[in-house]
């Protein structure tokens, strides 16, 4: 590549111009597709934190549950 | 069982083996067929047979071929028709009422055209230059329809953006690698869930088992 001389435009010769915009073009449609995708898994994550919350206070309901048994049958003069 | 025994005679001796059957009586010789015979010669007739020279021709009325003239008779002429005067039936006149009048009188009617005026050559010309304005944008961009030249600046730049875009898309390779071994960590892990949980069940149902038949008794 030649140096740019003072103030003088430079060009460089692009052989297969069109070729070039074509992959453009593609490259564009991929990110649109990988957007999407990404759109979607996050609403997949969405999903999984609400899950994930609804069996952290199932969890949390069992615990209680488990430790009222626990209690009845370490204390069973004072329960009965 | 003695009628059984008195039957016996009418039995047949069982033979122990093939060997000891009878043989069938030998066929008596036929006549005629004796062996060495020798046949008589053949009598001499004179003449030889052979096919005869010329071939009988043979007239089939079937293979006949019929020619135009005979195939195609002629059909008799057909009569010659009477013309009748055809006679139109007019439809009959029926009183219709006029439509009131919906516009005010004012209002002229529209004149039919008298000359049917001659189509423009270019009707929609703001469309033509819309739709084909990319088309001439690239037109005017490239200078000849093989050389394509971008400047050095702009080449530099567009070179410094594919870089930038390589080490983008190298970390988002990273990125879902990372994802992926976050993915497989977590399918362990609920996995792992899973079987504690089932478990806890199997635990909780002995002591309501034991719970139950305590109660019972």
């Amino acid at each position: 590549m030649r140096e740019q001389r003072s103030g003088m435009p430079v060009f460089v010769k692009v052989d297969e111009y069109k070729d070039i915009l074509d992959v453009l073009d593609m490259v564009k449609a991929k990110i649109r597709e990988i957007r999407d995708t990404l759109g979607s898994i996050n609403a997949l994550r969405n999903e999984e934190d609400s899950e994930l919350a609804m069996w952290n206070s199932t969890l949390n309901e069992i615990e209680k549950k488990v430790e009222g048994i626990d209690r009845i049958m370490f204390e069973p003069e004072q329960a009965w | 069982m003695f009628v059984v025994g008195f039957l016996k005679f009418l039995k047949r001796e069982k033979k122990k083996s093939l060997d000891e059957l009878d043989l069938p009586p030998a066929p008596p010789p036929l006549e005629g067929f004796e062996e060495n015979l020798e046949l008589p010669e053949f009598p001499d007739f004179g003449e030889k047979i052979s096919a005869p020279e010329e071939m009988p021709t043979f007239e089939f009325p079937e293979e006949k071929t019929p020619s135009k003239e005979e195939a195609i008779p002629e059909f008799p002429a057909f009569p010659e028709m009477e013309e009748e005067p055809r006679t139109f039936i007019q439809p009959k006149a029926t009183a219709i009422p006029e439509p009131a009048p919906m516009l005010s009188q004012s209002m002229p009617l529209p004149q039919a055209p008298e000359e049917e005026q001659p189509m423009p050559a270019n009707i929609y010309p703001k469309m033509e230059r819309r739709l084909f304005a990319h088309e001439k944008r690239l037109l005017r961009e490239r200078p000849s329809a093989r050389t394509i030249y971008v400047r050095v600046d702009n080449f530099k730049a567009a070179l410094g953006n594919i870089n930038i875009v390589r080490s983008d898309l190298r970390k988002s390779e990273e990125a879902l690698a990372k994802l992926e071994n976050m993915k497989n960590a977590k399918d362990k892990s609920l996995d792992k869930m899973k079987s504690l949980l089932d478990d806890l069940q199997k635990k909780l149902i002995f002591i309501d088992k034991t719970l139950f038949e305590g109660e019972q008794k």
